[in-house]
């Protein structure tokens, strides 16, 4: 309420009888009663309220006092502060959201690339005299009518998506979380089809729009920026024909360079990569260039000028991330590759990923590009050693680019990209060898992880079986490097030491069986050297060359085969003393190879051993990564498992004495097995449910049974499988546990019970599976 | 004019009903034909004469003046900074 002049008590007691009769008839409205003075001085230096008063409208009441307002007000709004800080709002507000549009529950108002980002561009266009809506912005030529369109469209798909969140919702609610993305794409006429989800074609939409209002935010804000900040008095320095430096940015000779020479496009990206000194583009460079991307079309792709172009941006020694990224961000890649342009925006609730395909695949070229870099040669070792002498490293970020492609469009999509990975490779111009190999990884790229996570790879026939699809040295590494980035790129949640070891361990052993010329070694080989390596780390603890016998008459091939020479010593110590005893051994450690506990149970077999051991850790707050299930010649269980802490205690050495007592005490009484706590299922598991699957076959010796069990992860689900094959009879052997974010893939092997008929395992399935969907 | 407590309980007894009524029959229309926008506008524009009118009942002096704004993390929709434009619809609105 703008008054003239401070209000006596009699108006005061109005207008506050006004407010609260508001707030009676059910408005639910913030209020301020001031002068004009008041508002100016409230102002001066608030952006927040200088923000609001931008957009005073007048009701009712005195227009001579609206305009005597809008007057002083205007005369104390000055364009280029309220701009910068603008700008740094935000930027504040976007790095609260991370900085990425592509958030899985994004807020559709706040988040980068949501509606106040629209909203900030008029604001500062408006104080800088621009205008206050989309035309006024036309007719100051800031953008073409074409791109005005293009904003009434985006701008009007977020508020009718925030309109009908809000109706969905019952109350003003911007955030797109999953409970409400199924039925929001419903309402909205999104309809599933067989290979993808309503929900995630409108997410796919919702995605595209931020994209480019986060483009357009960027090339306007930069452009009203230019307009209001005149440059410095300095003439720009030449780089090529079509562009020069102007103030440390890359410009265009003149805006109509990419019409004559369209291959400026692609040049752009170059010269940013190899002109250090370049910290961006200038904002009349944006403009042409989001105005010339049409002209990316199949005359542009056929170009061999281009072509060699677009490998070269692969080939740089810096730059290569950003600029891809900054080529994403302008909808140039997609032009450039229209099958990378269909993955632009699209998630996959799968409950492992959880950045969009093409932000995933810029993510990996960028996790490979980091194994080359000098500052972050601690993050990955290895890695960083390896690929310091791989030649032609380039070849990996192409098979980034091409390994998840495919996605979306139903089928085996590492099979499928391979055509797109040929089809580039052969259209620019690759040589055979290195057009195999990223075909090769692009088809590939899931096997290493598969084998490392669900096989038995201390198995001399897995290493040798996964040799033969690695071939060579070069392949190897390759998908080494390659499988440990396209893990962390798929969610900071994904990657742990554990699987780290795993990778390490197949790929130096793969290595090894390569550099040996690819002879399998005899089991009794690997056995004589392992238990050469446990004797000797045995001596280190003053104990007898003869202390080890009595335990290891007792164990047989396979235990050797599947621990580790520091493993068997590790059990030694503790039990060669003890072989016979009554009581259950529980000795517990941090494991010695990265981060969590690993745990050994040594007892006389007792039924429900396996569950009651599962019931336990996951009580006291333990996820297995890996189990072990030996049963001795003497009818002892040695079991060891390797646990991850998921409570968040992060106090793992404490957590020993508690693990070796309690556990033990649970084994002495054998007291029934204990389900582990209901902790709630994720929301995202709730409303992106995956089919449970669940799968028995016969090992390839056809002794054993490979379970497989794919699911969304839930508290209890390795209990409820325990207790199930309890029931049926079925002895575990070992179970390999990988957890994908919120998707379990775990992989048991078993025997005993009737598993031998088909009849049996059918009847053992289909109870896990009902199990697995309660 | 200052209103007694009979005066006020009748005002906001009419209002109160108004603005349910002119609600329920936005919401009405809205789940007939589903169109966001209009939904918008309608809501908005209910309000700004709900606004308006109590003004007018309670009868402030010319030389005042009722303004709105939508103030930071306030519904985005009634952007449009002058007074003849009406949230994001773009219509223009009439005020007295």
């Amino acid at each position: 309420m703008l008054l003239p002049k401070a209000p006596d008590a009699a108006l005061t007691e109005r207008l506050e009888q006004l407010v609260s009769l508001f707030w009676d008839i059910g408005l639910e409205i913030g209020h301020s009663v001031r002068t004009v003075e008041e508002c100016l001085d409230e102002a001066a230096g608030d952006v927040t309220i200088q923000t609001s008063l931008l957009e005073a409208r007048r009701l009712t009441g005195s227009e001579r006092l609206f305009r005597k307002f809008l007057s002083g007000f205007k005369a104390h709004l000055y364009p280029q502060s309220f701009f910068h800080a603008k700008r740094m709002e935000q930027d504040e507000r976007h790095l609260r959201y991370l900085e990425t549009p592509y958030s899985l529950e994004p807020n559709c108002k706040e988040s980068p690339g949501g509606l106040r980002d629209l909203q900030s561009i008029l604001w500062i266009a408006q104080a800088a005299g621009y205008g206050n809506s989309w035309p006024d912005l036309e007719r100051h030529g800031f953008i073409t009518h074409e791109e005005e369109q293009h904003l009434e469209r985006c701008e009007g798909f977020l508020q009718r998506l925030r309109s009908q969140l809000h109706i969905h919702v019952g109350r003003r609610e911007d955030r797109l979380l999953f409970d409400y993305q199924t039925a929001l794409a419903q309402q909205l006429g999104f309809e599933a089809t067989p290979t993808r989800r309503a929900s995630e074609q409108l997410m796919q939409e919702y995605y595209r729009t931020a994209k480019t209002i986060t483009q357009i935010n960027t090339i306007l804000v930069q452009n009203i920026g230019a307009a209001i900040f005149p440059p410095p008095d300095q003439p720009p320095k030449p780089i090529s024909e079509n562009f020069q430096n102007a103030h440390e940015l890359l410009d265009v000779v003149d805006e109509d360079t990419y019409n004559k020479s369209p291959r400026a496009i692609l040049e752009g990206f170059l010269l940013m990569q190899q002109h250090p000194e370049l910290k961006g583009m200038t904002a009349r460079t944006l403009r042409a260039q989001w105005r010339a991307r049409s002209h990316i079309d199949d005359d542009f792709r056929a170009n061999p000028d281009n072509r060699a172009l677009f490998l070269e941006l692969f080939k740089q020694p810096r730059g290569i991330i950003h600029e891809f990224r900054r080529m994403n961000h302008f909808g140039i890649l997609g032009r450039y590759l229209p099958n990378f342009g269909k993955i632009v925006g699209q998630m996959q609730h799968d409950l492992f990923h959880v950045y969009t395909v093409d932000q995933h695949i810029l993510q990996v070229m960028r996790n490979l590009r980091r194994f080359t870099m000098d500052e972050f040669a601690h993050e990955y070792p290895v890695c960083s050693r390896l690929i310091s002498d791989f030649e032609r490293p380039w070849v990996l970020y192409i098979a980034a680019l091409f390994h998840d492609i495919a996605k979306g469009r139903g089928g085996d999509h590492s099979e499928l990209g391979t055509a797109d990975a040929q089809a580039f490779c052969d259209s620019h111009g690759l040589d055979a060898e290195d057009s195999e190999l990223i075909v090769w990884l692009v088809r590939h790229h899931l096997v290493m992880s598969n084998v490392a996570q669900k096989q038995d790879i201390s198995d001399p026939d897995v290493v040798v079986a996964f040799t033969h699809i690695a071939r060579d040295e070069r392949h190897l590494i390759a998908l080494y490097l390659f499988t440990v980035a396209d893990i962390r790129g798929t969610s900071p949640k994904v990657w742990n030491a554990w699987k780290g070891q795993l990778l390490e361990q197949l790929f130096s052993a793969t290595r090894r069986l390569l550099l040996s010329g690819g002879e399998a070694p005899v089991a009794q080989g690997i056995i004589q050297e392992r238990q050469r390596e446990a004797m000797r780390l045995l001596r280190y603890f003053a104990l007898s060359d003869t202390v080890h016998e009595r335990l290891w008459k007792q164990l047989d091939t396979v235990y050797f085969l599947r621990h580790s020479a520091e493993e068997i010593a590790w059990h030694t110590r503790a039990l060669h003393y003890r072989i016979h005893v009554d009581q259950p051994v529980v000795k517990a450690r941090i494991n010695p190879q990265g981060e969590g506990l690993e745990v050994m149970v040594y007892t006389l077999d007792q039924p429900d051993l396996f569950a009651r051991l599962v019931g336990f850790f996951g009580r006291a707050g333990y996820n297995i990564l890996d189990a072990k299930i030996h049963t001795t010649r003497h009818g002892y269980a040695l079991d060891s498992f390797m646990l991850l802490d998921v409570s968040g205690r992060d106090s793992d050495r404490e957590m020993i004495s508690y693990v070796e007592h309690e556990l033990l005490q649970r084994l002495i009484h054998q007291s029934p097995p204990e389900a582990p706590g209901n902790g709630r299922v994720s929301r995202q598991v709730k409303h992106f449910p995956i089919q449970p699957q669940v799968s028995i076959e016969p090992d390839e010796k056809g002794v054993l049974f490979v379970l497989s069990v794919i699911a969304a992860d839930r508290p209890g689900l390795l209990y409820t499988v325990a207790t199930t094959l309890a029931a049926h009879g079925a002895n575990l052997h070992t179970a390999k546990i990988a957890t994908l974010g919120e998707r379990v893939e775990d992989t048991f092997l078993i025997s005993g019970g009737d598993l031998a008929e088909s009849a049996s395992r059918i009847r053992l399935e289909t109870e896990l599976l009902e199990q697995l969907q309660r | 004019m200052k209103a007694d407590a009979a005066t006020r309980s009748t005002l906001l007894n009419r209002f109160k009903s108004r603005l349910q009524t002119g609600q329920k029959a936005i919401r009405e229309s809205y789940l007939a034909k589903p169109d966001a926008l209009r939904l918008l506008h309608e809501r908005c524009r209910l309000i700004d004469e709900v606004l308006c009118d109590l003004w007018h009942e309670l009868g402030f002096p010319a030389p005042l003046a009722l303004l709105r704004w939508a103030a930071m993390g306030a519904a985005s929709y009634f952007r449009h900074p002058t007074s003849t434009f009406c949230c994001s619809c773009r219509k223009r609105q009439t005020l007295r």
